[in-house]
């Protein structure tokens, strides 16, 4: 069982590992003077453009996820129990949805500038507007998509700290504002600043909206330089890949020192419901507008643009489309989220059985590619395919003496095997996280009871963990029907999925027919976003 | 009666987290039937002893056998705990969270062999015997802890094992309900006749329970013997102190005796000019209001009793466990007399002879 678990976490880490470590083995290589073109000329923009996006996302993330957590865990104000689940509505509107919204909404011609420029009787240069296409629209939009993380990560925080200790800081003569600052922020801190760097790993890894946005960062810079004319293109590409990939894997290795300090699930002990602050008069409505502010934003403001515009022109072959683009994204996003639920419990199984340095790097290893742009990734999962189908070719040929097409390049196989690079993370770190809720003991009251531990697996965690399971399951089908850019780069020729449209047809300034497909999206989003607010609720308050 | 092998039989155990060695040359043999208590501070490696026999932990170094089947040691395959005939109950009862107190009780039950019709009622009447038949439907989280450990028990016994081992079973519990579901479960165990080994912490829990004790400290067994043995001739002051504060005196023996502070004391079995340690528990040292050995010079009440430390004229300190509530007082002359037979006699590891205390 040993010897076999570390087996099985080497190999399926090893094969989930290879597009990166492809990726990172470029560094080395010679790109004919392109990387030395590149370092004269455009990086210096993309890491001045990637910091500053970095920083004022995770400024902005902070200040609503901390704020609003805080607001809605121990205060009393109208419409606190709606807003403590609606601020997690955002989730389901990935970044460059609310792009193509806002540019809609914001532009010259759109309905906010028409409607002041009737109002105040201007014309155009009369007066100064934001522009949606910057990098402050950029930082905007990215903060609002991406908040909830910080969201969820302090407000699980807020919710373990035991009531105790905050009614003791209040004998102490605390008021609310002295408990959050004196007591509750340094003890939730851990749990923030690993929902920060998860944050700022989407930032990294965002490609629609910055692309959208005209903000050249990494991302953005790596697919250009993929599609340069240049016989040199891919190595330079892979090569800007791996020095964004080095600062990925030092948020990853801060995030996993983090998480492991503030343990997200922990529930040993009782504990009582924190008793919420009644909050009188302005200041309650203060709070509510404060918690209101990004669900609007961040949530009802695109989603009401989608649903008019879909109601007014809507894409013009929607139907027979959506059922066919509708199939398509199910199936893949299906068999996706099966497979990584499957592989992210046996990999998580194995790490329980046999907790070693070597597995717990290679489980690291293997969580990485989340934090990989889908960009990269595909980039990477394109050269390992291509270099099997390579060896399958020259394998069948020997054997069977006919030479074969490619087998996987180009099929989807080579896209699942995308998405697990991509998403494994995902469901892995979740079963982990469910694992640890489960405790040693009931693994040896099963192995004294005439369990083996396969038997253990199926008998007592896997129905324990039937909820967590779920909720991974619905995780990776979500974020595999929001991927752009790796279904772009991966899918087998002509067939199309929701994102994939959408994309197409916003490139196109095609909104209005875009619309319907960027409200399946959305709505198929919604669905994690009801799990992730039971989960948080349920992990801090059940008890067994 | 005829031979019927040993229940358990652990040798030469050894074992070692990382650098630190938590037991060393642990011998224990467990005969059919018995109860047996480990007695041990906490750290002293008996929930480790118990792991390594139930195969929760890998061993390292010895042997252990069970009801006459070698299951771990040199040459052997280790068996996996699934294999092997024990039944363990968890300090914390691990009963599963999702599964309803009958189904907790059959999990363990073969599924093959018996119908499942025949498993309910066997799980019914298990659960019959330890008095929580009416909660076969309920979740654990809605149980107390003694009615948990119960649960545990039954589903524990359901393998029909032959060794049972309970790590702790009662420290989750306190006051009146830990000595009633104690009673219950050791007449539970006794009835069932499977061999127990029950770990705990509490000297006078073992001391109740056990038929033999095995006293257990940083990993070294100290002693193994029925309660009397223990308590009344214990082999060492490490041993003796277990139970109580005990007041030791170190002396050359002369006569068939040592002439001690406290009087003379027999010590048969000592051939004359041995250095011997003699140990006497303060509630084998009566006062005497009348007498004239020393002065009081301390007074510790406890519940029912007093402890009082007597300055002995020779310079030493001996406490006395009164049960009377007589006003003793500080710088009150009393005698002091060792209730006969009481004392114990062990030979003295070093052979200085001197007053300890």
């Amino acid at each position: 069982m040993r010897s076999f678990s570390t087996g099985f976490v080497l190999v399926i880490a090893a094969i989930i590992a290879a597009p990166v470590a492809v990726v990172l083995a470029s560094i080395g290589s010679d790109s004919g003077g392109l990387w030395q073109h590149l370092v004269s000329t455009v990086l210096p923009g993309y890491v001045r453009n990637t910091v500053a996006l970095a920083a004022g996302v995770a400024a902005l993330t902070l200040l609503f996820g901390v704020s609003t957590a805080w607001l809605v865990t121990v205060c009393r104000f109208p419409g606190r129990n709606l807003l403590r689940w609606a601020l997690l509505l955002p989730l389901a509107i990935p970044a460059y949805l609310g792009a193509y919204a806002y540019t809609d909404l914001l532009q010259f011609a759109g309905p906010v500038q028409t409607w002041l420029r009737e109002v105040f009787s201007w014309s155009r240069g009369d007066y100064w507007f934001p522009q949606v296409r910057s990098l402050s629209g950029a930082i905007v939009l990215l903060s609002l998509a991406l908040y909830p993380y910080v969201y969820m990560a302090a407000r699980a925080a807020f919710l373990e700290q035991s009531a105790s200790s905050l009614e003791a800081a209040r004998t102490l003569g605390l008021g609310p504002w002295g408990c959050f600052k004196r007591v509750a922020l340094p003890l939730a801190r851990p749990s923030i600043a690993a929902g920060v760097a998860l944050v700022l790993m989407e930032t990294l890894a965002e490609f629609g909206a910055v692309q959208y946005c005209a903000v050249d960062t990494f991302a953005t810079g790596i697919v250009r330089t993929f599609t340069l004319p240049n016989q040199y293109a891919l190595t330079a590409a892979a090569q800007l890949s791996a020095l964004l990939l080095v600062v990925v894997v030092v948020l990853v290795v801060v995030e996993t020192r983090l998480r492991k300090s503030a343990r997200f699930f922990e529930t040993s002990g009782r504990r009582r419901q924190l008793r919420a602050w009644p909050l009188k008069g302005g200041n309650a409505w203060l709070a509510t507008a404060v918690c209101a502010l990004p669900v609007a934003l961040g949530f009802v403001i695109p989603t009401a643009l989608f649903v008019h515009l879909t109601i007014k022109a809507g894409d013009a072959r929607a139907r027979e489309m959506f059922l066919e683009m509708g199939r398509n994204t199910f199936v893949l996003a299906g068999i996706a989220s099966v497979l990584a639920v499957l592989l992210g419990l046996g990999l998580a199984f194995a790490v329980r059985f046999r907790d070693t340095p070597w597995v717990r790097f290679l489980i690291g290893v293997a969580g990485m590619g989340y934090a990989v742009p889908g960009a990269v990734l595909a980039i990477g999962v394109l050269i390992v395919v291509a270099w099997t189908d390579h060896r399958l070719r020259g394998l069948v040929q020997s054997v069977v003496g006919t030479p074969t097409g490619l087998l996987l390049s180009g099929t989807a196989v080579a896209l699942l095997y995308g998405y697990q690079s991509r998403f494994l993370a995902v469901s892995l770190n979740f079963i982990r996280a469910g694992l640890t809720r489960i405790e040693p003991s009931l693994d040896g009251a099963a192995r004294t009871l005439g369990a083996t531990p396969m038997m253990t697996l199926f008998r007592v965690h896997v129905p324990m963990l039937r909820g967590t399971l779920l909720a991974a399951l619905i995780l990776v089908f979500v974020d595999v029907v929001k991927e752009l850019p790796a279904t772009l780069m991966l899918r087998p020729f002509g067939l199309e999925t929701l994102s994939v449209r959408v994309y197409q047809l916003a490139s196109d300034e095609r909104l209005s027919e875009a619309s319907s497909g960027a409200l399946a999206i959305i709505l198929v989003g919604l669905l994690p976003v009801i799990v992730l607010s039971w989960v948080v609720d349920r992990s801090v308050i059940s008890k067994s | 009666m005829n031979e019927v092998s040993p229940a358990l039989v652990v040798r030469g155990l050894c074992h070692q987290f990382g650098a630190v060695s938590v037991l060393s040359d642990v011998e224990l043999t467990i005969t059919a039937t018995e109860v047996h208590c480990v007695l041990g501070p906490s750290g002293s490696g008996k929930s480790t002893l118990l792991r390594l026999v139930a195969g929760l932990e890998e061993l390292q170094v010895g042997a252990i056998e069970i009801a006459g089947q070698a299951v771990a040691g040199p040459g052997i395959a280790s068996q996996p705990p699934e294999a092997r005939p024990v039944g363990f109950v968890f300090q914390d009862y691990a009963l599963f969270p999702h599964l309803n107190v009958l189904s907790n009780v059959t999990f363990g039950m073969a599924q093959s062999q018996r119908a499942r019709r025949d498993r309910k009622s066997r799980a019914v009447e298990l659960l019959a015997e330890v008095d929580m038949a009416d909660f076969a439907d309920a979740m654990p989280h809605t149980l107390s802890g003694g009615q948990q450990q119960r649960v545990a028990l039954a589903r524990a016994l359901a393998r029909r094992p032959a060794v049972m081992l309970l790590d702790e079973p009662f420290s989750g519990l306190d006051g009146r309900l830990r000595a009633e579901v104690r009673e219950r479960t050791v007449d539970v165990l006794r009835s069932s006749g499977i061999a127990t080994v029950i770990v705990t912490h509490d000297p006078r829990e073992a001391l109740l329970v056990g038929d033999r004790v095995t006293v257990l400290d940083a990993g070294r067994v100290l002693q193994t013997g029925t309660p009397e043995e223990i308590y009344r001739h214990s082999v060492s002051l490490e041993v003796a102190e277990v139970f109580g504060s005990v007041n030791s005196f170190t002396a050359r023996v002369a006569g068939g005796r040592v002439d001690l502070p406290i009087g003379e004391i027999g010590t048969a079995g000592f051939e004359d000019g041995a250095a011997v340690q003699v140990l006497v528990r303060a509630d084998d040292l009566r006062l005497e209001e009348d007498g004239d050995d020393g002065v009081i010079v301390g007074l510790e009440p406890h519940q029912g009793a007093t402890t009082v430390e007597v300055e002995l004229d020779q310079g030493v300190v001996v406490r006395a466990l009164e049960l009377s509530r007589a006003g003793w007082r500080i710088g009150t002359r009393v005698g002091v007399v060792a209730t006969d037979g009481a004392a114990i006699v062990t030979a003295s590891k070093s052979n200085q002879v001197m007053l300890d205390r």
